[in-house]
Formats: structure tokens, C-alpha cells, sequence
């Protein structure tokens, strides 16, 4: 029976790896788009393009949104903006007839009478419109506050020289100025999730998700996909990624092609904002669950190490918690085995973590440059001390390797057992911050607690909030990020 | 679809080079990476 158990045990710390190992088999493919890149099939060409903004309530953002875009470095006339007015209540109409009358002929103008049914609605009137009339080659989809760097554009339609791309998206920059502690993790996990991640997708040969700020589809794969945007989940823009290419055509991202935009300032806002991703995700991950781990049904999707990279990515808390269980159970099971485990454990969490902060580093110098501190306690400085407990063989500690026995209810005993158990812990004081901050805790505080317990766990306490959700069936409804008009262009 | 003269050229060499750095970066990095796993193992 012991053995049983202390097998159990085993496999679930080996579980507890399974995202840190996939994450850094991802990581290690990122350098291989040097080599294996879409560039060689790129022309210079110049479709003509329609820019899709869907908007409600963003008076703050959309004029600055449709500056940017009317000056960005392309043919003149070959491009255009449409914004979708979802029956905004606030001066917006006012803000649209000021631009059509500075830029006419290149802005329009679509209002809704009806809102509030979310972005894909908002997209898909806007679609209609466009694919009724001849003029738009491509189309572009993307956020009312998003800013187009002047060449963005140029580099996302060099790719639509190859006949098999469909959908091309850009890297999108956390751009709030001034930037504030949380810009600035969001900065930084937009290079690892982003510039890193999608690199490495665009080698594997399959993309899970083209950036809903900036998603430029051909006209064709529109048109293929069934010229509407689904509307079944939050995840439109994952759900259009994956049709795009099961239609058989090609998503990439192009990393070069840069966007940026306004992330949440606040740990309730982040968390409003990715509960929708995460149950997005989790709804895809029904919605197509016919294909993964099923490489005869489709060889991008149904591919095993896709599957394994989605399922450790989608479900990361489920692994971490099962990890945690499996070294807190080693310890009453056969303690002398769970030093050795925590140290397996914790010393590839390092190691992975190491390779991919510097890597992320290097990735993208200028956002490093200004949220090296974020990157580097990414994780929380209580779980860099773990992995520092990790590496160090426990000695400042345990001393001299006094690792202690079960049975006894020391604080000695119990600061184990929470070192043990750190994964999930730091999970669910992660959310606790989060219920600080929705509390009204003073920022200041919610900044040193994030820094202490870390984003990365912030983002996984948010992951199990969204599974939490889902298995509960709670109210799936569009709750839509405000955004004030922060972001900036660099200059 | 219709070309336009541009600097279509260089825009791609620079992205390409871009590339090209990152791959070598990780090339530098995956050593450094390797090397203090080697000297942790050895040392401790």
C-alpha cells in the first residue's frame, strides 16, 4: 500500500514538471525561427486593407487609435478604417464625425443600434458590411485603443505573397504611459507569451492564437472560414486562428510587425480580463476536443506536442497543485525522498526559469530595458527563495542537512511543509492578493505583495479561477476591459 | 494586390538579421545555462 502511495506521489511531482518542461521545450525552439521563418515566401506587395475597430465606449482612445493608423507607411487610398459603433452611450459618434470630416473617404463609420452582445457581434456587422463590397483584400481586426507602428502594417501583408498564409498577427507591446509596476509584468509576459511563444509556434508549424489586437486575415480565408466571427466563446480570437488554419491555411505571427496597446492597470482589471481568456480557452478546448492528441485528424492540432504544450499552458495550476500534493505527500510517505524530489522539482523550475528570463532578455532588449526588475521576480522573490532552498541542497535551511522528520508539529516541521507545498500556496496568496486589491488595498501595498508573491502566480490563481468558473457554469458574459488612452507610441 | 516601390528590401534584411541575432542569443544564453549547471554539478 505504501508503495502504491509513494508511487502516487512520485507522479504527481512528475506532473508538477510537466509545464516547466514544456514551456522550456517551447523556449529551446525559439531560436529556430533564425533559421526556419516564413521571410524567404515574403514580396512586396501592397493590399488593399480595412482596418476593423470595434467600439463601444472608447471616445478616450479611438481618435488617437485612428491618428496612428492614418499615418502609417503605406500607398495611399490602400487602406481605409471602419469602426463598429456597438451602441456606444458615451460621445464617440461625436469623436467619428470629427475624424470622417479630417480623413474623408478613409474613416467610416458603422453604428449598432443594439450593444453589448460582445466583440465578436460587433466584428461580424462590421464584416458583413465589408465582404459585400469589393474593395477590401484584407482585414484587419483589432482593438479600438491599439496603436500601428508606421511600418506594422507593410510587414503583416508581405506574408499574403504566399497563397497558403490566410492570417498574419503582429506582436502587440504593453504601451501605458507611465508605465506602472503591473504594465510592466504585463510587458514582460508579452515577450515570453508573444515574441518567444509564437516564434516557436510559427517553427512548430501551427498557431493557437492570433492576437485579437491585430489580426490581419486575407479576404479569401474570411470568406472560407464562413465570413463571420464565431460567437459561441470568449475566445474569439483563438476560435478564428484555429478555424483559419483547419480551413487549410497557414496563421502566423510576425514578430517584427509591432502594435501596442493598454493592458490593465489594476489586479482586478487583469483579472477580469484573462478569467474571459482563460474561459475562452477553456471553451475551445471543449469546442475542438475531437482533435487533440489525435495527430490522424489533424496534424497541427492533433499533433502531441501541441497538445501536451496547450494542456500544460491551459491547465498550469492543476499541474502545480497535483506537483505540490505529490512532494507534501513524499514527505509523510517516505520523507527520505522528498528533499531529493523538492530538489528535482525546484531546480528545473530554476534552471527553466534562468534560460527563459535571460533568453526573454535578448528576445526584445528594449522592453527588457525597462522591466528587467519584473522579469527577474517574475515569479515572486517567496519563490525565487524556494528555488534558491532548491539549488542550495536546503543547507541555510534545514542546517547541514538537518532535514526534519513527520510527526512532530514544529515550526520547523510546518515552515517545511509550506516550502513543500510552495506551487499551490503561492496560488492561492496570489489570490489573495487579488482580493486585496478588490478590498481597496493602497497600491503601494498590492505592488510589494505582487513583487513578494509573484505574477506568475497571479496568472495561474486566475487559471484556476476561470476552471473554477466553468465547472460552476457561472454567467458567461462580455466584460469588457476599460481602457482610458494610455498607451503611447514610442517616439 | 499591387507592389509599391519601397524600402520593402530593407525592412526584410533588418528583420531577417533580427532573426539571425536571436538565434545566436539563445545559442549564448543555452551556454552559459549549460556551463553553470556543469560547474553546480561538479562543485556541489
Amino acid at each position: 500500500m505504501t508503495d502504491v502511495l509513494i508511487g502516487l506521489c512520485l507522479v504527481c511531482v512528475l506532473l508538477g514538471m510537466v509545464p516547466t518542461l514544456t514551456t522550456f521545450a517551447q523556449f529551446l525552439a525559439v531560436g529556430l525561427h533564425g533559421v526556419r521563418n516564413h521571410y524567404p515566401k515574403c514580396r512586396d506587395i501592397t493590399p488593399r486593407v480595412a482596418f476593423l475597430l470595434p467600439a463601444w465606449n472608447e471616445a478616450d482612445v479611438l481618435g488617437s487609435s485612428i491618428d496612428s493608423l492614418m499615418s502609417i507607411d503605406y500607398p495611399a487610398g490602400q487602406w481605409r478604417i471602419i469602426v463598429v459603433d456597438d451602441a456606444s452611450t458615451d460621445h464617440t459618434p461625436d469623436v467619428m464625425r470629427a475624424k470622417m470630416a479630417q480623413y474623408p473617404g478613409s474613416v467610416f463609420h458603422l453604428r449598432r443600434d443594439k450593444g453589448g452582445q460582445g466583440k465578436a457581434h460587433t466584428l461580424n456587422h462590421g464584416i458583413k458590411t465589408i465582404l459585400t463590397e469589393d474593395w477590401a483584400e484584407g482585414v484587419m481586426i483589432m482593438d479600438a485603443d491599439v496603436l500601428f507602428e508606421p511600418t506594422t502594417l507593410r510587414r503583416m501583408v508581405r506574408h499574403f505573397a504566399d497563397p497558403e498564409v490566410g492570417g498574419v498577427t503582429a506582436y502587440v507591446k504593453e504601451g501605458s504611459q507611465p508605465p506602472s509596476l503591473l504594465s510592466r509584468f504585463i510587458a514582460f509576459e508579452y515577450i515570453t507569451a508573444q515574441a518567444a511563444a509564437r516564434r516557436a509556434q510559427n517553427v512548430m508549424g501551427g498557431l493557437p492564437c492570433m492576437a485579437g489586437g491585430a489580426q490581419l486575415h486575407s479576404r479569401e480565408n474570411l470568406v472560407a472560414i464562413g465570413g463571420t466571427i464565431d460567437t459561441s466563446t470568449l475566445a474569439e480570437d483563438t476560435y478564428t486562428t484555429i478555424k483559419t488554419q483547419l480551413a487549410g491555411r497557414r496563421a502566423l505571427f510576425d514578430a517584427n510587425a509591432v502594435v501596442w496597446a493598454e493592458e490593465p492597470d489594476s489586479v482586478v482589471a487583469l483579472w477580469k480580463q484573462r478569467m474571459r481568456w482563460g474561459r475562452g480557452n477553456l471553451q475551445i478546448t471543449g469546442a475542438f476536443r475531437r482533435l487533440w492528441f489525435r495527430p490522424d485528424r489533424n496534424p497541427i492540432f492533433g499533433d502531441i506536442a501541441f497538445g501536451f504544450l496547450w494542456f500544460s499552458i491551459a491547465f498550469m495550476p492543476l499541474f502545480m497543485i497535483v506537483g505540490s500534493v505529490g512532494l507534501v505527500g513524499l514527505f509523510y510517505a517516505w520523507p527520505p525522498w522528498a528533499p531529493t524530489a523538492f530538489v528535482a522539482l525546484w531546480s528545473v523550475t530554476f534552471a527553466s526559469y534562468l534560460f527563459q528570463t535571460l533568453f526573454s532578455f535578448a528576445i526584445d532588449p528594449a522592453t527588457a530595458r525597462r522591466c528587467w526588475f519584473e522579469g527577474i521576480v517574475f515569479p515572486g522573490l517567496l519563490s525565487l527563495g524556494v528555488m534558491m532552498l532548491a539549488v542550495l541542497g536546503l543547507k541555510p535551511f534545514a542546517e547541514a542537512a538537518a532535514w526534519p522528520q513527520p510527526g512532530s508539529w514544529s515550526w520547523h516541521d510546518i515552515a517545511v511543509q509550506v516550502v513543500l507545498g510552495w506551487s499551490a500556496i503561492s496560488t492561492f496568496l496570489a489570490w489573495a492578493v487579488y482580493r486585496l486589491d478588490k478590498a481597496g488595498a493602497p497600491k503601494a501595498v498590492r505592488d510589494v505583495l505582487l513583487v513578494l508573491v509573484g505574477y506568475g502566480p497571479l496568472l495561474c490563481a486566475i487559471s484556476l479561477g476561470a476552471m473554477i468558473a466553468q465547472i460552476r457554469n457561472a454567467d458567461l458574459k462580455w466584460d469588457k476591459t476599460i481602457k482610458s488612452g494610455k498607451a503611447r507610441l514610442p517616439t | 494586390m499591387t507592389g509599391a516601390g519601397n524600402d520593402f528590401q530593407r525592412l526584410l534584411a533588418q528583420d531577417i538579421g533580427k532573426e539571425k541575432r536571436i538565434f545566436w542569443s539563445e545559442i549564448a544564453v543555452g551556454a552559459v545555462i549549460a556551463f553553470l549547471a556543469f560547474v553546480y554539478v561538479i562543485a556541489w
